[in-house]
């Protein structure tokens, strides 16, 4: 009896299964596969890889805005973190993904535009259709309280007194290719301590450990704690959340450095499907919830779309090509 | 001060935001007791739905989530052998012999305990003392932090079990596999084999998930297909009729091993970047090596179950501490928590409590009712969870398989992930066979990385010249207790060995059941 009723569960499953996969089978043939025109874009939910694990800025902004977004395209939108290789993982996915505009990537705009430069990389800028910057890290350099100077000048005069090198904490290629310039065009030289992260570099500082770290906002709460001091913005600019601290343009550099955050689809993305999406992610950026967590977490939530968004990826290409022709390491 | 009190003990207790903490709790006890399921990934999905929740609430769930997913964990390694988290693992030293036992209710209440007390006192901790300890944890540079490793590193010898050699070699390929990924100092690709998935390094949840949940999978369908039904068919609670399940014998017990894991708990816990995972692990074996019956453990002694559950629960409140209190995320779960008080509005760090001080009492009341709620969740969970050990296992072991794959490909980078967990499945299961520690071998994996960034830096900052320890007490004293352990467990465990072979020839592990942790 028990045999049997084996024998009968196991006929019964099998042909559940036939049914199963001759259902699935239908279910292809009807479906519209990837031809969805342009027009009619979207009819199912977006998903947006998000480079780096959860938690970081880039996935805190894509988070906040994820329902606003969704509400304007009338589809859910999904946001899976993958992260890997500084941004370069999911950049790899997304550049080889069907450009039907269901697969986007939110990344640090410098793993498009310096990574391919410096490491090995499966995708370069012209892998993507450049959708829109939505916001900026603020990028400066900063150092602990007991440290006896205060601005870059000081930082170099003193470890030239002391006749020894730079010790900075560095947790990207970037800050390290800027650190390498300035001690090149200073004469000293620069031995970058590895960090992991903003918070490692918050550690380093407050530790007492290094001369200078590098962070993309995360020395703004200590710095107003008084916990550390802030030497100098990274960017060409002054900084728009922090316009006292003095930029590379006033210390007499040439260039600058600035993280966005940024949206991309893979290349071939039907152009009317990215101008739809980036008619949505304005009004998604200047929400709310976005624009409060770009306050407390410190960046600069500004919308930048279509031509403006590929003109500052450009600039920015250039900027690194110069920077890592310049240092000459490729590290 | 008052004020804030009674404006949090206002938007706290009402019944709405206690059922969302009381909510928040069994959310992390499921997934936590799920192997393969992460309590990151679950708070991750879980901040959206906290967006019109207010602030205090919405945290009080994040923060649920987290402590039950810690206390959760421990029921699959309890009753499968299967550690629904790698936190967990040192659980099943203890916790799955007693089952086998028939003393698994007994085993689960004392994990719950354990949590639910560690929970509470690194809670304490963390709200009476955040500034000054956080203080403290902040000064801690490279130096201290790597003499810290290299002293857990060396208490690897010290978990040996049945084999010292074995649990050497197999915690040493756990360091080793470490090594691929991205160089830290120079940037270069190291052994990735050109994969861009491996430039991170191997993946720790693929490697946790196969050796620890996948592994056993595979030695219990061995067992199975030889007729050899290991798997406790036995009710759970046998010893019903004759005690309690957990009386005042048992508190007194356990009750110097949980204040033991909770103490381990919740320094490592302030640490950044230890983790959960060596907090249990330095606490069994603070506890083991203390214990005047150290032969019990590994074979039900409920005061390894209780430390390394008390310890593993302790540090979610005290990983909250940097962020209190300087805003510094020490760990991913806490960079997660850290991005919800900013969707939320709160700048966590110095100003936390002058901006939003009643906001702070708020989550300080919503976690100690979240401590209350683990132990209402742990205690009708557990019934209902122990159950499963009477379920079938052709039913059972494929639902685990399949917890596994998803685990792996969720949190693990997609199909790479469940690639890996399946070849590390297979290594477990080879090392369960002959009977190598996956236990150090995981331990050896998740201190790797944390080691060899440390020691570098160190190495930076120092100019490698040892000199330079002088002004680091810290470091001096943990390298000091470092070559102390050395010697202790590393002359102790090659001498056991030595006897061992005299004694027994053969080196299967024995299974009868022996006399539980009873002194």
């Amino acid at each position: 009896m028990k045999r049997y009723l084996h024998t009968a569960t196991r006929l019964l499953t099998r042909r559940m299964a036939m049914a199963a996969l001759a259902g699935s089978a239908v279910a292809l043939a009807a479906a519209p596969g990837s031809t969805a025109r342009a027009a009619e874009w979207p009819t199912e939910p977006i998903t947006i890889v998000v480079a780096y694990p959860a938690g970081g800025g880039t996935d805190i902004s894509i988070r906040a805005l994820t329902d606003a977004l969704g509400e304007k395209l009338g589809q859910p939108i999904l946001v899976q973190n993958v992260g890997g290789a500084g941004g370069g993982v999911a950049a790899t996915k997304v550049a080889k993904d069907k450009p039907d505009g269901y697969t986007l990537l939110a990344t640090n705009s410098t793993s498009i535009t310096l990574a391919p430069l410096v490491q090995k990389a499966l995708y370069d800028m012209d892998s993507f259709e450049h959708v829109a910057i939505i916001g900026e890290f603020q990028n400066a350099f900063f150092t602990g309280t007991k440290q006896p100077y205060d601005t870059l000048d000081g930082l170099i005069e003193t470890v030239k007194s002391e006749n020894r090198a730079i010790k900075g904490a560095s947790q990207l290629a970037l800050d390290r290719l800027v650190m390498q310039y300035i001690a090149k065009e200073r004469g000293v030289e620069f031995i970058p301590v590895p960090v992991s992260g903003g918070s490692g570099s918050v550690q380093a500082v407050m530790a007492g450990d290094v001369d200078v770290a590098f962070s993309g906002g995360s020395w703004a709460p200590i710095v107003k704690a008084g916990d550390a001091k802030a030497l100098f913005a990274a960017s060409y600019e002054r900084l728009k959340l922090a316009p006292d601290l003095i930029s590379m343009k006033e210390l007499g550099f040439p260039f600058g450095v600035t993280s966005h955050i940024s949206l991309h689809a893979p290349a071939g993305t039907p152009k009317e499907i990215v101008d739809k999406i980036a008619a949505a992610l304005e009004p998604a950026v200047q929400s709310e919830m976005v624009q409060n967590v770009g306050e407390k977490r410190f960046m600069d939530m500004t919308y930048r779309g279509g031509d403006a968004a590929a003109a500052v990826m450009m600039k920015e290409r250039e900027t690194y090509e110069a920077l890592v022709k310049t240092v000459g390491a490729t590290n | 001060m008052i004020e804030y009190m009674s404006i949090a003990a206002g938007e706290i207790l009402t019944p709405t935001v206690i059922g969302y903490i009381i909510l928040g709790v069994l959310i992390g006890y499921i997934v936590g007791a799920l192997p393969g399921m992460n309590r990151t990934t679950a708070i991750a999905l879980a901040i959206p739905f906290t967006f019109t929740m207010p602030p205090a609430a919405a945290l009080s769930f994040l923060i649920g989530i987290n402590k039950g997913g810690a206390a959760g964990a421990a029921v699959s390694a309890i009753l499968l052998n299967v550690p629904g988290e790698p936190s967990a693992v040192v659980t099943t030293y203890d916790g799955y012999p007693m089952t086998k036992q028939g003393k698994a209710q007994k085993a689960l209440v004392i994990a719950l305990v354990a949590s639910v007390v560690g929970d509470l006192l690194a809670t304490v901790v963390l709200i009476l003392l955040a500034q000054p300890v956080a203080r403290f944890a902040i000064g801690l540079g490279p130096i201290e932090l790597a003499s810290i490793l290299i002293f857990s590193i060396t208490f690897i010898a010290a978990v040996s079990g049945d084999s010292f050699y074995k649990a050497l070699i197999a915690g040493i390929l756990g360091l080793l596999l470490s090594a691929p990924g991205i160089d830290i100092e120079t940037g270069l690709p190291r052994m990735t084999f050109g994969l861009l998935e491996l430039y991170d390094g191997i993946p720790l949840l693929a490697v946790a998930i196969g050796t620890l949940a996948l592994s056993e999978i595979l030695v219990q369908i061995d067992e199975g297909w030889r007729g050899d039904h290991r798997y406790p068919q036995v009710a759970a609670d046998k010893a019903k009729d004759s005690e309690p399940v957990f009386g005042m014998k048992d508190a007194v017990q356990v009750a110097p091993s949980i204040l033991r894991g909770s103490l381990v708990g919740t320094l490592v816990g302030i640490l950044p970047g230890l983790g959960a995972t060596l907090a249990s692990f330095l606490a069994y074996t603070w506890v083991r090596q203390s214990s005047k019956t150290p032969e019990a453990f590994g074979k039900g002694a409920p005061e390894g179950v209780a430390a390394s559950e008390s310890a593993d629960n302790a540090t979610v409140p005290a990983a909250l501490i940097p962020v209190f209190a300087i805003g510094v995320p020490g760990s991913l779960s806490t960079a997660l928590l850290m991005g919800a008080f900013m969707m939320h509005g709160l700048t966590p760090g110095p100003f936390l409590f002058k901006e939003s001080g009643s906001v702070v009492f708020g989550i300080y009341l919503g976690m100690l009712l979240a401590s209350a709620a683990l132990l209402l969740v742990g205690l009708f969970g557990q019934r209902i969870f122990s159950m499963v050990i009477q379920i079938r296992k052709s039913v059972l072991l494929p639902v685990i398989v399949f917890l596994c794959i998803v685990g792996a490909y969720m949190e693990a980078g997609g199909m790479f992930g469940v690639y890996l967990m399946l070849v590390f499945g297979f290594v477990g299961y080879f090392m369960k066979k002959f009977d190598y520690s996956f236990v150090t071998f995981v331990v050896g994996y998740v201190l790797g990385p944390m080691a060899e960034l440390t020691i570098r830096q160190s190495l930076i900052i120092s100019d490698s010249n040892p000199a330079a320890l002088i002004d680091h007490p810290i470091a001096i004293l943990f390298l000091l207790l470092a070559v102390f352990s050395i010697w202790r467990f590393a002359i102790a465990g090659a001498r056991s060995m030595q006897i061992d072979r005299a004694a027994t020839p053969t080196d299967e592990p024995s299974d009868t059941p022996p006399e539980g942790g009873d002194r």
